[in-house]
């Protein structure tokens, strides 16, 4: 191989002239790549690239012959490595395993029958015999664009009342639900009888995402508070939660307010929700009056989720005009490229800011307290702290220690007790850490019945 | 630090310069030594994890000296005693657990650490190694950091004429050959590797899925085919990496890959594939044992048995020393065997054709193409024993009746034959493609735009997709 580079001598002259045509061909093709992308979307620093590689090309025109041929080899070898990696990742993404597969394996490994259909189709079967069956709602949903109750937007915080939620399937079998009356994932006829002992306010582990009822942390609960309800929903951050807390929970006057951290993306979705401007619940004139406003949010949900169902039984398929464009234009790269500049920022977005959530606590804390109740936050971990465990990295582990860290002074400052669920799981010698399939799923990322029965235990004798 | 990465690549990179900002022999030998330990010193996890490498090294080293002063009363024992310490240290199934050191410690590159030892005790013994080996040369050659994880086994005469101040200076074309090889090696090793290693697994997983027979016949052609070319692209990417890394510092690494999948018979193919282990085990293996056999026993009829014992008995050790458990020894056997029943072949169509009459045939393209497709049928399904376990391979087994397997390896056979010989054509194709009387092919431009699209695709799958390349298959050895 050496001795073939030192073979510079032979003669390409008559390939300058298909050189000069491919230069000009790259700068065109750039400056339309360039043109579409500004048009298409924002124009961002990122467009900007293929203007440069425009300019490049078009410089390159005016080099001498030699340079000039080489200047083509380097252009049409980096387009024609673009496009071969726009290609691969394509491969790449037909070839990644499908959450399905995920589901699938982890029931297999647990031993539990494997449920291998679509949700649409349990939700059309249910709705067959009668049932009210929906997909979940998950609020944050709505953010972009609101429901719309009584000629005014809202974003409502429960579901379809007395419905029935057909939600997700982590471990081979759905978790079904049954909403109560106000649209929570509680059993019928609890809120009759305020006040509450205990109300458990939080995401998608306040709901019991995604294990039988019995693992759940409120089932468990209510076999020694019996009046314990949730109002948890999918996807709910502080200021979803606070919606809940000033909306709902003065009608239940609970006793205990057990508030979830989920340590995955509640410092996330608290900068997210903050931007909403229907989620000023920091405000404490503020709010939607949901409660009184239920028939027709109600409604609003229901067209919400109807809208999802029709989505999903009539798929808009890619096209292939859609396709080859995206291929030409380089989508995935471009997304992927776009995708690094976030990387940089998502670690800012991942950190807890420690002011706006001691803000969300002392608000909750004077709603709860106008009736003598009290919150008792619970420290929710996710499985990529855990050496060893899928997500791991040390950037998240550090990320998640310095939020836990933030949480635990803000709530030492306001003197809300913390329920530390984090150090219930321990960090495992590399022999053990194939033991951290026992408690979390793999797809998504929840806990299985055994992590919910250490979470559970641990809530149990922190209130004792 | 994976040996395939850019963080070894920049790591490389800054010890080259090092290396390069002087001429001194003490200077290079200094940089050398450090880098090496600094590379070492990146798997260390605590402060005795290093104990046991470093006194198996010191081991060796005294063993040596050892053997130059007294070889006949101590060469035996010291090699004895030095084989028991790796099988020990690198915990062998058949050791007793309650043997082991119960802390964790550093293994990695001891096996190649071995060879290398293993030569320098031999070769002192038989006086192939004039010089006394120097504590710092003797570091330098062990832990090369180029060689270290996987390899490539370089004699020590080799290395010690070629390192430190005898390293050529740098050119433009030996940087840019250099450059070249590397970047086609981060090809191999971050881009096909990756995406052959994506596609098996998701075939090992679509074969449990319930689907028809056609698809499940498929999805196990799929997984058998995958595995060869990924440990190739794996392994040979790596040694690309490391060849690139050494003619920046002046020294050549011996090839370890050399088309394999273009060998037409199962001893080519080991001439071919991990080459450095082929011929260190003929070396130090193979000619010493053919010849105390024939030595022994020198009646000529049985010349052609301990031919085939000694190439079997040679190429098991190939298969056994890749791992402890049972899959690896029948591995070995199945290498042993096929190598040494592929000579037994070659002898018994000589003998029945004539030398003459089967050297025409084996030339013939239709032969070569069978024989080819044939090897590398052969050799996927050795590799079955390579990357699974007895529980896979019963649900593997499990997965297809008799009848499709059966059709499973006549399909593999057939395909292999038919695309291996459209390979070979086309590349011969390309080789002689001329543009005004110049090979296209071995020209700067099309090499520049070959490197060009290697380096965008590795930059843009490895830093933008956030892929990252699967482990060195080797460095577990």
């Amino acid at each position: 191989m050496e001795a073939e580079a030192q073979r510079p001598g032979m003669d390409f002259s008559r390939a300058v002239p298909a050189a000069t045509g491919a230069l000009a061909l790259a700068s065109i093709v750039s400056l339309a790549i360039c043109a579409w992308v500004v048009l298409k979307h924002k124009p961002v620093v990122l467009s900007m690239a293929p203007a440069a590689v425009a300019l490049a090309s078009a410089g390159a025109l005016r080099l001498r012959p030699a340079a000039r041929l080489m200047a083509a080899a380097l252009a049409i070898g980096a387009g024609a490595g673009m496009y071969a990696s726009e290609a691969i990742a394509m491969g790449l993404a037909t070839a990644e395993p499908s959450g399905n597969d995920l589901v699938r394996d982890a029931a297999q490994a647990d031993g539990v029958p494997y449920d291998s259909r679509p949700k649409i189709d349990i939700i059309m079967e249910l709705r067959r015999r009668n049932v009210a069956a929906y997909p979940p709602y998950y609020p944050h949903r709505t953010f972009e664009a609101p429901l719309e109750a009584d000629g005014a937007p809202a974003i409502p915080v429960a579901a379809v009342p007395n419905s029935v939620t057909v939600c997700c399937n982590e471990g081979g079998q759905y978790l079904i639900y049954r909403n109560d009356e106000h649209g929570f994932p509680n059993p019928p006829g609890l809120w009759g009888q305020a006040p509450m002992d205990v109300a458990l306010v939080g995401a998608s582990v306040a709901v019991g995402e995604a294990v039988p009822e019995a693992d759940s942390i409120a089932y468990q609960l209510r076999q020694r508070y019996p009046k314990t309800i949730s109002l948890g929903a999918g996807g709910n951050g502080p200021l979803l939660e606070l919606a809940s807390m000033r909306e709902y929970l003065p009608v239940l006057r609970p006793r205990r307010v057990l508030w979830l951290y989920s340590e995955s993306h509640t410092a996330e979705y608290l900068q997210k929700e903050h931007k909403v401007p229907l989620l000023r619940y920091l405000d404490p004139s503020y709010e939607q009056k949901l409660l009184a406003r239920e028939a027709s949010l109600s409604s609003a949900v229901r067209r919400h989720l109807d809208d999802a169902i029709d989505a999903e039984l009539h798929p808009q398929q890619p096209t292939l005009r859609s396709e080859a464009l995206d291929l030409l234009s380089l989508k995935r790269v471009r997304l992927q490229v776009s995708d690094l500049r976030l990387r940089g920022v998502s670690k800012e977005r991942g950190r807890l800011p420690g002011d706006l959530y001691e803000q969300v606590l002392r608000r909750g804390e004077e709603i709860v307290s106008a009736w003598g109740g009290r919150i008792t936050l619970v420290y929710v971990p996710d499985r990529g702290r855990y050496i060893g465990a899928p997500g791991y990295t040390p950037e998240v582990r550090q990320l998640y220690d310095e939020n836990r860290a933030t949480l635990l002074a803000v709530a030492g400052k306001l003197g809300i007790p913390v329920i530390d669920v984090s150090r219930r799981f321990e960090d495992l010698p590399p022999a053990r850490r194939a033991e951290y399939a026992k408690y979390f799923y793999q797809f998504p990322s929840h806990f299985k019945p055994a992590g919910y029965r250490i979470m559970d235990r641990a809530i149990l004798e922190e209130l004792r | 630090m994976g040996s395939t990465s850019f963080e070894f690549l920049g790591f490389a990179l800054a010890a080259v310069a090092a290396f390069r900002l002087s001429s001194s022999p003490v200077w290079r030998r200094s940089v050398f030594l450090i880098a090496n330990l600094v590379f070492l010193g990146s798997f260390v996890g605590g402060p005795w994890s290093l104990v046991p490498l470093a006194a198996f090294l010191g081991f060796g080293y005294a063993g040596v000296a050892l053997i130059r002063r007294a070889p006949a009363r101590s060469f035996l024992p010291i090699l004895a005693a030095t084989i028991a310490a790796f099988v020990w240290l690198k915990k062998y199934a058949f050791v007793p657990g309650a043997w082991f050191l119960p802390v964790a410690y550093v293994t990695v590159g001891l096996s190649y650490i071995l060879f290398r030892l293993l030569h320098l005790m031999i070769d002192t013994r038989s006086g192939n190694l004039p010089a006394r080996v120097g504590v710092v040369s003797y570091l330098n050659y062990t832990l090369n950091f180029t060689t270290l994880v996987s390899g490539p086994i370089q004699p020590y005469q080799e290395f010690e004429k070629m390192s430190g101040a005898a390293a050529p200076p740098l050119n433009i074309f030996t940087t840019a050959a250099a450059v070249e090889r590397i970047v086609i090696g981060l090809f191999k090793a971050n881009v096909a590797a990756l995406l052959l290693s994506t596609y098996h697994t998701r075939a090992i997983a679509a074969l449990a899925s319930p689907e028809p027979a056609v698809w499940r016949v498929a999805h196990a052609a799929m997984i058998v085919v995958y595995y060869p070319f990924f440990l190739y692209c794996n392994f040979s990417g790596y040694i690309d990496i490391v060849i690139g890394i050494g003619r920046l510092l002046g020294l050549t690494l011996p090839e370890n890959f050399n088309r394999p999948f273009a060998a037409d018979n199962f001893i080519t193919f080991w001439n071919c594939w991990h080459m450095t282990l082929s011929n260190w085990l003929k070396t130090y293996v193979y000619n010493p044992l053919l010849m105390s056999l024939m030595r022994r026993f020198p009646a000529r009829g049985l010349e052609t048995t301990w031919l085939a014992v000694a190439l079997f008995v040679t190429f098991f050790l190939v298969g056994v020393w890749h791992g402890q458990t049972s899959e690896f020894l029948f591995f070995g056997f199945l290498q042993g065997f096929s190598v040494s029943t592929n000579r037994m072949w070659q002898i018994a169509m000589a003998k029945r054709l004539g030398n003459k009459r089967f050297k025409a045939l084996s030339a013939r393209p239709w032969y070569v193409a069978i024989a080819r497709g044939f090897t590398f049928t052969w050799f996927s399904f050795t590799l079955l024993w390579f990357w699974s376990n007895w529980g896979q391979l019963r649900s593997f087994q499990a997965a297809l009746s008799v009848g499709q397997e059966c059709a499973l390896w006549l399909a593999m056979f057939a395909a292999a034959t038919a695309l291996l010989a459209g390979w070979e054509s086309l590349r011969r194709r390309m080789a002689g493609f001329h543009w005004d009387g110049a090979p296209v092919t071995q020209s700067q431009y099309w090499r520049v735009a070959q490197g060009a699209a290697a380096v965008t695709i590795v930059l843009l799958l490895t830093l933008l997709m956030n892929q990252r390349a699967p482990e060195i298959v080797y460095k577990a050895f």
